[in-house]
């Protein structure tokens, strides 16, 4: 009698076979509307801002002209000071986020992968910050940070101490930081959780065998096993990171020492008349956040491969 | 495989015709007789009466959209380009966006044109055409707690240095936070301080200022420095009576801060009495007074503001007559003046003024143009971002502030160089004298 592993690895070569042999039509046909929606919504908006962005675009085709470079010029030049001061936050932001993120994340998927009677809970727990809206989340955690009856200034004053939290530009963007770190850590968690589980029981076992204490056995099997799952956290918080203005919209108006290129873009946007202007500064964004990624892509899988 | 995937195809096929059919549904006109994009949804109890009010009136049906004030430009935008609205709302600045304006319809022929006072007629029209109904005016002024004032013995201040015994007073009161309740999390409040401070110290003693360094480029602030340091030390001085750690505090908690009646006065734009009424729950009264930024008390009797918004029609309308209809109704007598006892901004009809007592004491001194509006070359208007929180955190020297408000001059000339508007802005303001 066949025992059901067997049937089901007949199933799975079976289904293989199939594969191998799908028809091309019907492979195109799985991924049109992918495509379609893909070149609707991303492509074609993408190629006019490009388009605009050497214009002097200010909401009516019939009255647009072409300025050549000018945009591009002046961001580099007239605008400079507000924007680079602005990618400056933006990566201080970035490295306030991102490597305690995936610390805690790791951590908590750690835990919670752990068999215990509460792992559940937890699980739940941790995750709930990542399902609340920005704005839900920016509301409490700024009445937390209120000057005046609020949690943090109550503990404050146990040691006659006061702030004015997120006007307070040493600390905004710091605040910020853990504001995100708290909404997001469960994302990130649920795929490492997600990448532990698929680590093989049997290499643990082995280690055992060999004497490996828990810190060696992370080290060791676990971390490099689950390294495509760090690759795609860590782009996961770059892409979020360096696009990040919601929090800054809802939290800070971008004042304090907390204008991103993000958030900047976003007021750019609607203040300026000329979107010819904000399409060229989104453009250098792109060279800037894309550059940034490439680079992190080339060395994670040099990482990987070593690994 | 061939059977699968032709039902594969046909769901494809029928996916996508549902999709289009929702973006066409969305595009096009779904069957209202007019539509109406706002700007203020403060005020959405008030048009959803009016709406009603006109629809049973006119027989007619209404969709009527608001959108958030910072998203309400570019909305307006696309919906017009579309023309996908027949009355949306403007502000008098408008008139100088090139796209939004040649979208507006000419409304010379309303009757209601008429009654529209002097001032909102000013900024109503461009070229000697009507182009906006005019629905309100907004000043900035100080609102204070009626029942501390009282408890402090404590008159309306006329001039600076009785303004600032009112703060020391309060400063001695030991019921109170501080005299003066700044929530500047978001930063923009400053200008509202900055605003109130600037007429009675720069225009009231020389009208002419911005016009004169607008006309002579070399002319520029520092030259002229005595107004502006005067302009600069007083905001210093008033930041400190605000609150410790004023900066950290949400312009969204103001009403609940000020109706705990621990401040004394609090100073906002006209429209935020509504809010702080509902907030202080009749706990105590709230008087207003404009800012008395000058020694001369002749100086303090005008009170820096704007006209706050109005409507305008899409020239471009499918249904132009019921549009005019619409604004007609808004400004008939019985309406306009439900208009002004609920959405508590000052009136653009000559002889009317809102029922409620305290509101029309608001609005009881003349209107100065705001200063952001004069849009002067080489001006740092950005305060918030630039200066503004230096004042705050009272560390700032004068001649530092001076400096940076000319800082970015380059910058203040390129946007100037390519805001083809505000030349007709200027131009607006001084027909007389400059020629675009």
């Amino acid at each position: 009698m066949m025992d059901k592993r067997t049937k089901s690895n007949k199933g799975f070569l079976a289904r293989e076979r199939t594969n191998k042999a799908i028809n091309p039509v019907f492979a195109m046909a799985s991924v049109l509307p992918l495509v379609f929606f893909l070149v609707l919504f991303s492509l074609i908006p993408a190629v006019i801002s490009i388009a605009v962005s050497f214009t002097d675009y200010a909401g009516v085709f019939k009255t647009m002209e072409f300025v050549g470079l000018e945009n591009y010029i002046n961001v580099f030049t007239t605008l400079s000071g507000e924007i680079f001061p602005a990618f400056g936050r933006t990566l201080e932001y970035a490295a306030l986020v991102i490597l305690p993120l995936q610390i805690l994340a790791l951590g908590s998927a750690l835990l919670v992968n752990m068999k215990f009677k509460l792992s559940g809970f937890f699980r739940a727990l941790f995750f709930m910050p990542s399902i609340l809206g920005t704005a839900v989340i920016c509301s409490v955690w700024g009445m937390m940070f209120d000057p005046y009856d609020s949690i943090f200034a109550t503990i404050l004053s146990w040691f006659d101490k006061t702030s004015a939290f997120l006007g307070d530009e040493n600390i905004a963007m710091v605040l910020i930081a853990i504001i995100a770190l708290w909404s997001s850590f469960g994302y990130s968690m649920a795929i490492y959780l997600a990448g532990l589980q698929g680590v093989d029981r049997e290499y643990y076992e082995a280690a055992e065998i060999d004497g490996a204490n828990a810190w060696n056995k992370f080290w060791k099997i676990t971390f490099p096993l689950i390294m495509p799952s760090v690759t795609i956290c860590i782009f996961i918080a770059l892409q979020g990171t360096l696009g990040m203005s919601d929090y800054i919209i809802f939290l800070t108006n971008g004042a304090h020492g907390t204008t991103t290129i993000g958030f900047y873009i976003y007021r750019l946007t609607l203040n300026s008349i000329n979107q010819g202007q904000v399409a060229a500064v989104s453009m250098v964004n792109f060279i800037f956040v894309s550059s940034i990624m490439l680079l992190y892509n080339k060395l994670m899988r040099a990482r990987e491969e070593q690994l | 495989m061939k059977k699968y995937m032709k039902k594969y195809i046909y769901a494809l096929i029928a996916i996508l015709l549902l999709f289009t059919t929702c973006i066409g549904f969305t595009a096009c006109r779904g069957g209202a007789d007019l539509y109406v994009l706002s700007s203020r949804p403060e005020d959405d109890d008030y048009y959803r009466w009016l709406k009603e009010q006109f629809e049973v009136e006119y027989d007619c049906s209404i969709d009527l959209a608001t959108v958030t004030t910072d998203q309400y430009q570019n909305t307006v935008n696309a919906q017009l380009r579309a023309d996908a609205i027949d009355v949306f709302s403007v502000e008098s600045t408008y008139l100088f966006d090139e796209g939004l304006y040649s979208k507006m319809l000419t409304l010379d022929d309303m009757s209601y044109n008429n009654k529209i006072n002097e001032y909102a007629a000013k900024y109503s029209k461009l070229d000697g055409e009507w182009k906006i109904c005019p629905l309100n005016i907004v000043t900035f002024v100080v609102f204070y707690n009626k029942e501390v004032f009282a408890r402090n013995n404590l008159e309306i201040p006329t001039t600076w240095s009785e303004f600032m015994d009112v703060c020391d007073a309060l400063s001695a009161d030991s019921k109170l936070i501080a005299p003066i309740l700044y929530c500047g999390l978001e930063s923009w409040p400053v200008n509202m301080i900055m605003s109130s401070i600037e007429y009675p110290v720069v225009r009231a003693v020389d009208p002419e200022y911005y016009y004169n360094v607008w006309v002579n480029e070399t002319q520029r602030f520092d030259e002229k420095g005595g107004l502006y340091e005067e302009y600069f030390d007083k905001a210093k001085e008033l930041f400190g009576y605000v609150q410790d750690n004023c900066a950290g505090t949400s312009y969204g908690n103001k009403g609940r801060l000020f109706g705990q009646g621990e401040f004394g006065m609090t100073i906002d734009g006209s429209w935020a009495y509504k809010d702080l009424t509902a907030a202080v729950d009749g706990n105590f009264e709230i008087g207003s007074f404009v800012l008395p930024a000058s020694d001369n008390a002749q100086n303090n009797t005008k009170a820096a503001g704007k006209m706050g918004g109005g409507w305008a029609i899409n020239k471009d309308s499918a249904n132009i007559d019921l549009a005019k209809k619409f604004l007609e109704f808004q400004m008939r007598e019985d309406i306009y003046q439900k208009y002004l006892d609920d959405v508590q901004m000052d009136s653009t009809v000559t002889g009317m003024k809102s029922k409620i007592a305290e509101i029309s004491n608001i609005y009881r001194y003349e209107t100065a143009l705001n200063f952001e509006n004069y849009k002067i070359n080489g001006f740092n208007y950005q305060m918030q971002n630039s200066y503004g929180p230096e004042i705050i955190k009272g560390t700032a020297k004068t001649s530092t502030l001076l400096a940076a408000i000319q800082s970015d001059n380059d910058t203040s000339k390129a946007i100037w160089s390519q805001d083809k508007n505000v030349k007709s802005w200027i131009n607006f303001n001084h027909p007389e004298k400059v020629s675009v």
